[in-house]
């Protein structure tokens, strides 16, 4: 879709948002749910979707496993954490269908007061002459549950100071709606 | 002739016998903790430093006493080059954690202090960025511990740094704080006074034939730190071709074979504690850099 290394299109994470919308904000519930007691986040290692690693968080330690996707072991571990076994099996359900490779929750400040947001990233379809030299992307999406600012360019704003751009993990990001913004990264977390 | 020899080899020597080395102690220093907490108590009607315009006394007093108590929750930011400083950083609060506090207090009322030997004073930049660092997670709530790894990145400097030496605000994600092996040696025998031993380099992994087992060795009779490539423990992308240099330092704190062939690696890198379960090839494929101090089975100092 992409030749190997332009620049990515406006359009396209907008288009992927479009395209996944529904079962995006489906598996930003899902996630809720299941990370409502301890942290969770989800990478799939690999882009045929079959190698998926958990990182489990308690209050001091991060817990991380491989797996395959379809691995007894998964569920036998998610419940050993105490983690809703079939919340977690649909997301990796839902990020297998939507080719998506993290699902993550990022703690920042606004005004010294903690603030949670969803980060789901997905990779660039791109094609590459040379694949093996080929440096992939991603879409990064935010999900917030307030409304945020933007500058009349687009780009995400600082709420402390409406001027000062705010960056997620150094980069700068774009509207979609008010509550979502996305980016383009060399790194999918 | 024979006496006056003898006499030579005994001025000669007591020199190098009475250069003094510490060694870190197998678990948290308690009396010392108690002691820095103690300190902290009465430090606690600080006033508001000139030194750090957007630091408050009781934010920096509660970020100081919140590592004391919990020296596993030090975080160093989300995507900062600070790695090398935090694994730094557990050695001092498991250790002297009453020096640390000493030691952060002065920085804070008199814009500089010394660290045993090490004297830190920040430049005004950094003063006047220091509680305004944001976009990093819990870090931006930790003003203390933004002073003290910009501190000490501002103090201590390697070749990577050659390039960028001024800091200018953004610049802890930069080359400006990036830490090579022999640097991180250094700080922890100029900061600590250990006797630090290291295999390995910043280009090529160290040839040891049985991995698993020289890392217990180690870790049975001391700390061990490990400088590693962090694309295998914690993958950032999919791309074929990887860069093959490390990039993270971490505090090593167990590792165990699992069946299978696989070993359970536990390390700490700031935040939290993590434990991941890997092949021994990977490991081998992903640490360039060993450095280890010896435990002291009696007390320290």
């Amino acid at each position: 879709m992409l030749a190997g290394s332009c620049t990515v299109s406006k359009i396209y994470p907008k288009q992927y948002y479009e395209q996944h919308r529904d079962m995006l904000h489906f598996t930003e519930g899902l996630y809720h749910t299941a990370a409502q007691r301890n942290s969770l986040a989800i990478a799939f290692n690999d882009l045929g979707f079959t190698e998926v690693s958990l990182e489990l968080k308690t209050d001091t330690v991060r817990y991380i496993y491989d797996f395959h996707y379809s691995e007894p072991r998964l569920n036998d571990t998610l419940a050993r954490y105490g983690y809703d076994t079939a919340a977690v099996q649909q997301i990796i359900t839902n990020m297998r269908s939507m080719r998506s490779t993290w699902i993550n929750t990022l703690d920042h400040y606004i005004d010294g007061r903690k603030q949670r947001l969803l980060f789901i990233s997905a990779p660039v379809k791109q094609f590459s002459v040379f694949p093996l030299l080929q440096k992939r992307k991603y879409y990064l999406f935010n999900f917030y549950s307030q409304p945020q600012y933007y500058d009349d360019q687009g780009r995400l704003l600082d709420k402390r100071k409406l001027r000062r751009l705010r960056k997620v993990n150094n980069e700068t990001f774009w509207r979609i709606n008010n509550k979502v913004c996305y980016t383009v990264s060399g790194k999918f977390r | 002739m024979r006496f006056s020899w003898l006499c030579l080899l005994v001025v000669l020597a007591v020199p190098a016998g009475a250069q003094h080395y510490r060694l870190p102690g197998k678990t948290i220093n308690e009396q010392e903790r108690i002691k820095a907490l103690e300190l902290l108590q009465s430090a606690d009607t600080l006033q508001q430093s000139v030194y750090w315009p957007h630091i408050t006394p009781a934010r920096f007093i509660a970020n100081v006493k919140q590592n004391i108590l919990q020296p596993l929750r030090l975080n160093n930011g989300r995507t900062t080059n600070f790695c090398a400083y935090g694994a730094l950083s557990y050695t001092c609060l498991k250790n002297e954690p009453l020096r640390y506090a000493t030691c952060m207090i002065d920085l804070y009322r008199n814009g500089q202090a010394m660290y045993r030997n090490v004297h830190l004073a920040p430049s005004e930049a950094i003063r006047n960025t220091a509680g305004t660092i944001i976009f990093q997670g819990e870090f931006d709530i930790h003003p203390a511990d933004q002073i003290w790894f910009l501190s000490l990145a501002y103090r201590f400097k390697g070749y990577l740094n050659i390039f960028n030496r001024r800091y200018q605000p953004g610049d802890e994600n930069t080359m400006w704080a990036a830490t090579n092996l022999a640097k991180f040696n250094r700080m922890l025998r100029k900061l600590c006074r250990y006797k630090t031993s290291s295999r390995g380099s910043d280009l090529l992994r160290p040839s040891i034939k049985d991995l698993p087992r020289y890392l217990q060795e180690k870790m049975a009779s001391g700390e061990v730190y490990l400088y590693l490539n962090n694309s295998v423990l914690r993958k950032k992308n999919h791309n074929r071709m990887r860069r093959r240099i490390p990039t993270h330092y971490v505090v090593l704190l167990s590792l165990e074979p699992k069946g299978n062939d696989m070993l359970t690696i536990t390390y700490w890198d700031g935040d939290y504690k993590t434990i991941k379960e890997v092949t021994p090839a990977s490991l081998k494929r992903i640490i360039y850099g060993i450095s280890w101090v010896k435990y002291n089975e009696e007390n320290n100092e």
